[in-house]
C-alpha cells in the first residue's frame, strides 16, 4: 500500500500504540489484497461477540486494546451476543459463561463501540449510524454485509471482527473489492421461472451459494412484491452457503443495471434458470425431514425485523402454542423499540419467547439445555451443528406454526 | 554454520518481528484450517490422526481454510506460550495475517512453489521478518 504521511506517522506510533496496532492490521491486510491506499468509513458492524464463539482469546486482545487507550473514530455497531444481557439467568445459562460474557460487553463499551447486539444494523438506522448508497463500510457478519452491499449498495468487503475493529479505530479501510464499482458487476445470471413464496427465498439463497461459491449473482424473474424479510433471507443463505458479499435483482435492488457493464464486459460466467420445484426438490437432499418432530422451534436468523413480526403475527392470529412445544424469537433491543406493541404483545400472548441481544447460532444451544431444533433459516440450518453440536431441522414458516400451535 | 541449501524471497509481514529466527521445519503439504485442525492449549497440529507440536518451529504450509475464528486460535498459541517461531506460506489469508500480528509471529508469505517442493520437515531454516528473507539448511547435508 502506499502511505499518506499521516497514515505512515500512525502506523509508526507517533499517535499512540493503539491506533498503531490498528493500523499494522489495516495495512498488513492492504497489501495482502494488493490495495493501494486507504477509503474512509462511514460505519463498522463488528461481529466477535460470543463468549460461546470467541472465547478466552477475545477477551485478552480486548484487554489489550482497551490498556492501550483504544477508542473508535468511526460509529461501530456490535454483533449479537451469546445470551440475553438482561434474561440470561431465567433463560438458564451457566454463571461462568455469563460473567464471561458481560466482560467482553464492557470492554467494547469501554472502546466506544454501540452496545446493541444486532446482525441487522441496516434495520436499526435509530440506534446504529444510518448508511445509504454508495458509503463505504467497514462491517463484518456476513448477513449484514451483504445486505449493505446488494440492496441499500453501500460498499463494503466481508471483513472479519477484527479487522472492522480496526477500520473502526482508524477511521478507514483499504480500498479493494467491493469498494470498486467494476468488482460488483454480475457473473452469473439465474432466471428464476415460477412464484416464489417466502421460504424459497432462503432454498434459493442456498442453492446458488453452495454451487456458485463466488460469483456476483444476478436474479431476474422475481417480480412479486417483496418484502426485506425476503430479501434478507436470500442474501443470509448465499452468504452463509458460499462466500457471497452481493447479488442483484432485476428491478429490485439499486445497482442491478450492472448487468448491461457485465455484458459488455463479457464477464457473465454462466446463466441458470430455476424453478421453485427444483428448490423444494434441493431442499429435501440438503435438509431431509426430521426423524423425530422437534420440540422447540428457533425463528431470527438473521434476527427478526419489523416485517418478520409482522408475518408471524398474522400466521398465529388466534393460535396458542402447545404446552410441549416452544417458539423462540430472536431480535434486539433497538429492533423492539421501532415494534407496534400490538404485533409484540399479540406474539407474545401465542406463547411465543422472544429474546434480545443474541441468537440461535452464537448461542451456546446445548449449554441451555436443546438437544434439537427446528428453523425456517438456511443459515441457521446450517451453522446450529456446528456451533452447538446439536441437529437442526430446516422447514418454512407455516409447518413450525402447524407443529407447534394447538 | 555453511552456506544455504537455498534462499528465497517471499513478502513478510509490517511491525511484526525485529530479528531474524532460526530453527527446525515442520511442514504441511496442503491448508490448515487453525479453527479444527490446531489445539492451542496442548500446541498441536491435528492432521491424519498424528499430532505434530508446534512449539518454536518453523511452520511451513500451502495456505490456510476455514472460521475466521482461527485468527483468534492462532493468538491462543501465544497465550498458552506454545506459539511456532514464524510462518513460511505460499498464499496467505487474512484469518492467519490477522492471528500472526495479534499472536506477534512472524510471516513470509508468497514462498514460489520450486522453493516450497525443497523445505522438508526437521529441515532447518533461518527467517528475516524485516526482509522476507528464507534461508534454507536442509537436514541431510
Amino acid at each position: 500500500m502506499i502511505l499518506t504521511r499521516e497514515e505512515d506517522a500512525i502506523l509508526d506510533g507517533e499517535k499512540g500504540e493503539a491506533l498503531s496496532f490498528a493500523m499494522k492490521i489495516l495495512v498488513n491486510l492492504g497489501d495482502l489484497e494488493e490495495a493501494e491506499g486507504f477509503v474512509p468509513i462511514r460505519s463498522a458492524h463488528i461481529s466477535g461477540v460470543s463468549y460461546h464463539t470467541a472465547g478466552e482469546a477475545l477477551i485478552r486482545f480486548l484487554s489489550d486494546l482497551d490498556r492501550m487507550g483504544a477508542k473508535v473514530l468511526a460509529p461501530a455497531t456490535l454483533n449479537p451476543a451469546g445470551m440475553d444481557l438482561e434474561r440470561w439467568k431465567e433463560i438458564g445459562y451457566p454463571d461462568d459463561f455469563a460473567s464471561k460474557q458481560m466482560r467482553i460487553i464492557e470492554l467494547y463499551e469501554r472502546i466506544g463501540v454501540n452496545m446493541t447486539c444486532s446482525c441487522i444494523p441496516y434495520e436499526t438506522p435509530y440506534r446504529a449510524e444510518p448508511i445509504s448508497f454508495g458509503d463505504h463500510l467497514s462491517w463484518s457478519e456476513s448477513n449484514a454485509v451483504i445486505f449493505a452491499n446488494s440492496v441499500v449498495g453501500a460498499r463494503t468487503n466481508r471483513e472479519g471482527g477484527i479487522s472492522a475493529l480496526a477500520s473502526a479505530i482508524i477511521g478507514k479501510t483499504p480500498d479493494w473489492g467491493m469498494h470498486q464499482e467494476k468488482n460488483r458487476y454480475p457473473t452469473l445470471k439465474v432466471n428464476v421461472v415460477g412464484k416464489l413464496d417466502p421460504f424459497h427465498f432462503n432454498l434459493l439463497g442456498a442453492y446458488i451459494g453452495k454451487t456458485f461459491n463466488s460469483e456476483v449473482a444476478y436474479f431476474t424473474g422475481i417480480d412479486i412484491p417483496v418484502v426485506k424479510a425476503d430479501l434478507k433471507q436470500l442474501g443470509a443463505a448465499l452468504a452463509a452457503k458460499g462466500g457471497h458479499p452481493i447479488y442483484h435483482i432485476e428491478g429490485i435492488t439499486p445497482e442491478s443495471h450492472y448487468i448491461k457493464n457485465s455484458e459488455q464486459d463479457g464477464i457473465v460466467n454462466e446463466t441458470l434458470s430455476v424453478t421453485p420445484i427444483e428448490l423444494e426438490e434441493m431442499k429435501s437432499d440438503i435438509y431431509p425431514y426430521p426423524a423425530d418432530e422437534p420440540d422447540i422451534f428457533v425463528l431470527g436468523c438473521p434476527q427478526f425485523g419489523i416485517s418478520e413480526f409482522q408475518r408471524l403475527y398474522n400466521k398465529l392470529k388466534g393460535r396458542k402454542l402447545r404446552k410441549d412445544k416452544r417458539i423462540i424469537v430472536y431480535t434486539n433491543r433497538a429492533l423492539q423499540e421501532m415494534l407496534d406493541p400490538k404485533v409484540l404483545n399479540g406474539v407474545m400472548d401465542a406463547g411465543v419467547e422472544v429474546y434480545n441481544d443474541t441468537c440461535m447460532v452464537v448461542s451456546p444451544l446445548d449449554r441451555i439445555g436443546f438437544d434439537r431444533v427446528a428453523t425456517d433459516s438456511a443459515k441457521a440450518a446450517h451453522y446450529i451443528p456446528k456451533m452447538s453440536n446439536i441437529p437442526a431441522d430446516l422447514m418454512p414458516l407455516e409447518m413450525i406454526i402447524d407443529l407447534a400451535c394447538e | 554454520m555453511s552456506d544455504p541449501y537455498l534462499e528465497a524471497v517471499g513478502k513478510p509481514l509490517k511491525g511484526v518481528g525485529r530479528h531474524p529466527v532460526f530453527g527446525k521445519v515442520l511442514k504441511w503439504d496442503g491448508s490448515i484450517s487453525f479453527l479444527g485442525d490446531v489445539d492451542p492449549e496442548r500446541g498441536v497440529l491435528k492432521k491424519d490422526g498424528q499430532e505434530m507440536p508446534l512449539k518454536d518451529i518453523i511452520l511451513v504450509f500451502h495456505e490456510g481454510a476455514g472460521s475466521t475464528v482461527g485468527s483468534y486460535v492462532i493468538y491462543n498459541l501465544r497465550i498458552f506460550d506454545n506459539a511456532p517461531l514464524a510462518f513460511i506460506l505460499s498464499k496467505a489469508d487474512a484469518i492467519i495475517t490477522i492471528g500472526c500480528i495479534l499472536a506477534n509471529i512472524p510471516l513470509v508469505n508468497k514462498i514460489d512453489t520450486e522453493t516450497m517442493k525443497e523445505i522438508s520437515t526437521d529441515d532447518l531454516i533461518e527467517v528475516d521478518p524485516g526482509t522476507g528473507r528464507v534461508r534454507l539448511f536442509k537436514k541431510n547435508r
